[in-house]
């Protein structure tokens, strides 16, 4: 079945798509880190790192409206969660106002979204998961990830299917029956799910498996990658200097 | 030719937690070096009883790998000596790249980087799929999948080959390939399939297996050219040998 991947893109060859997932991974964190980090009334500051990411998008040749696209998606959950800035009147000066630190959180939610949809646009998630078990991440934590990864198609799917079969069916039931006939499925999904997990588990064990994971390391830092991420971090914190000693 | 026993079963039964009973008192043996096919109607317990010979199932009787009952000492043991491939790809194929799947058992028997990479580029060859390394499993194709579960058994080179419907959704040349590929292994296979073709070009003996019980062991020319026992297992002569029947019947009317 198609589905729209969570990586799509992530195979192209540009510079930033060759880099170490490592390098990759610690400038992004710094990258949001930094537009966390400021204040919400500094445009400026906000404009630059527009420019920065939108150039680190050109460089990447991932289609720029792909990026938007996905990044777009995020925004409903944020303006919810942080909706309730705008009618906000307790402790608060005039000067910061609901309104404006809503701006502030949307903008920064934002530009952080991008920097981590360009991360996994232009690194494979199986990359991602070599870096993060190279930055020395728990084993635990990045097999779960890479289960999620590998199986949640396959729930996509299995869900997909079952309701398929069901719709096919149910033809001429009325409305109260047809929502009663889904709960059932939700358990049906469950137990597959739960199945799955035992011959996964059997699939290890045939093959050796006895607790600890062991990969390969087939990543490695280059001298000039490493310069120019140094060079980018050096853009950041630039930035940052000078839009803040602008206002003081 | 006499054999030295490779596996061996003794009155296995095993009934499923709901209450199935998908194995009744099976007894066969399977001698080095053999290669067998287990062929029966869906549900008739095929898959159930592979499970047994590397001890994810556990059934009441007995099953020896290589003279050693299996024991939760020795299992581990045991699962070197058996490769088993499921029937289902995606219970098989947990990595999110192709290459980590293939390497999984080697990595696992802490060979060197260098050996794990031949082991797995050798695999991927095997059954035909070389470059394959940095795809991923959930991008393939069901055919592909299956091909890439093979490999990920050939690649830490077990003794004995168990394989749940190795041919399954793969195109015929890529069939033929593979059947050469078992052919041409000098393993213990054992194969349980619904593809009799394949028994009949890979495995000298095969056994017909039905409602959990071994029906009948023996030779797989005369097992799958008698007519009246496949139909009382509800299987069907052969393809090759069902036009070869009807090329006689023809010869005999003119
Ligand atoms: N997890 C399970 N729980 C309960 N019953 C099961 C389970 N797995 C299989 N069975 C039942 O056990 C019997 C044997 O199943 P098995 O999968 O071994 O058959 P098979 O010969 O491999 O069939 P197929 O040709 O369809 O692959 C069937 O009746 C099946 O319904
Ligand atoms: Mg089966």
């Amino acid at each position: 079945m198609q589905h729209s991947y969570l990586d799509k893109y992530s195979n192209l060859n540009s510079p930033i798509h060759r880099a170490d997932p490592r390098l990759k991974i610690l400038i992004a964190l710094f990258f949001v880190l930094s537009i966390l980090l400021t204040s919400s009334g500094n445009l400026l500051e906000f404009a630059f790192y527009g420019v920065i990411i939108a150039s680190l998008v050109i460089v990447s040749r991932v289609p720029p409206l792909f990026i938007l696209k996905r990044s777009l998606m995020i925004i409903p959950f944020i303006v919810l969660i942080s909706l309730f800035l705008l009618f906000d009147r307790t402790g608060l000066s005039a000067e910061y106002s609901g309104g404006f630190l809503f701006r502030g959180i949307v903008i920064k939610s934002y530009l952080a979204i991008l920097v981590l949809t360009l991360l996994s646009s232009t690194t494979p998630f199986p990359s991602i998961l070599q870096g993060l078990q190279r930055l020395k991440i728990s084993k635990v934590f990045i097999l779960l990830l890479s289960f999620m990864y590998r199986y949640i198609y396959i729930l996509v799917d299995e869900a997909m299917r079952l309701t398929r079969g069901k719709r096919s069916r149910e033809f001429g039931a009325g409305k109260w029956r047809q929502i009663k006939s889904t709960a059932p499925l939700i358990g049906i999904l469950f137990i597959r799910t739960y199945e799955r997990g035992e011959m996964v588990y059997s699939a290890m064990c045939s093959r050796g498996f006895d607790g600890t994971i062991r990969t390969l390391n087939t990543i490695r830092l280059r001298m000039a990658e490493t310069m120019v991420g140094l060079a980018l971090i050096t853009i950041i914190v630039l930035v940052k200097l000078i839009t803040n000693s602008h206002a003081l | 030719m006499h054999y030295e026993h490779c596996i061996e079963v003794r009155n296995l039964s095993f009934s499923y937690p709901d209450g199935t009973e998908a194995l009744r008192n099976i007894s066969l043996e399977i001698g080095k070096g053999e290669k067998v096919g287990i062929v029966g109607p869906n549900g008739s317990g095929k898959s159930t009883l592979l499970l047994h010979f590397n001890g994810i199932l556990r059934g009441k009787g007995e099953v020896r790998i290589l003279g050693k009952g299996i024991s939760k000492a020795n299992l581990k043991e045991v699962r070197r000596e058996v490769g088993l491939v499921f029937q289902e790809p995606d219970d098989q194929l947990f990595s999110p790249t192709v290459f980590d799947d293939v390497a999984f058992a080697p990595l696992n028997q802490d060979l060197s980087a260098e050996e794990v990479k031949i082991r797995v580029k050798q695999a991927l060859q095997e059954v035909g799929l070389p470059g394959y390394e940095n795809r991923s499993s959930h991008h393939l194709s069901y055919g592909e999948k299956k091909r890439v579960s093979i490999a990920t058994v050939l690649s830490y080179d077990p003794k004995i080959l168990a394989l749940d419907e190795p041919t399954s959704n793969t195109d015929p040349k890529n069939r033929r390939r593979l059947i050469n590929l078992l052919k041409g292994i000098t393993k213990t296979i054992i194969i349980a399939t619904h593809d009799l073709d394949l028994v009949l070009d890979v495995c000298p003996r095969c056994m017909i297996i039905n409602q959990g019980e071994i029906r009948a062991n023996g030779k797989t020319e005369e097992l799958l050219s008698n007519p009246h026992l496949l139909e009382a297992n509800d299987l069907e002569l052969p393809l090759s040998l069902s036009r070869l029947q009807k090329v006689k019947n023809q010869q005999k009317i003119s």
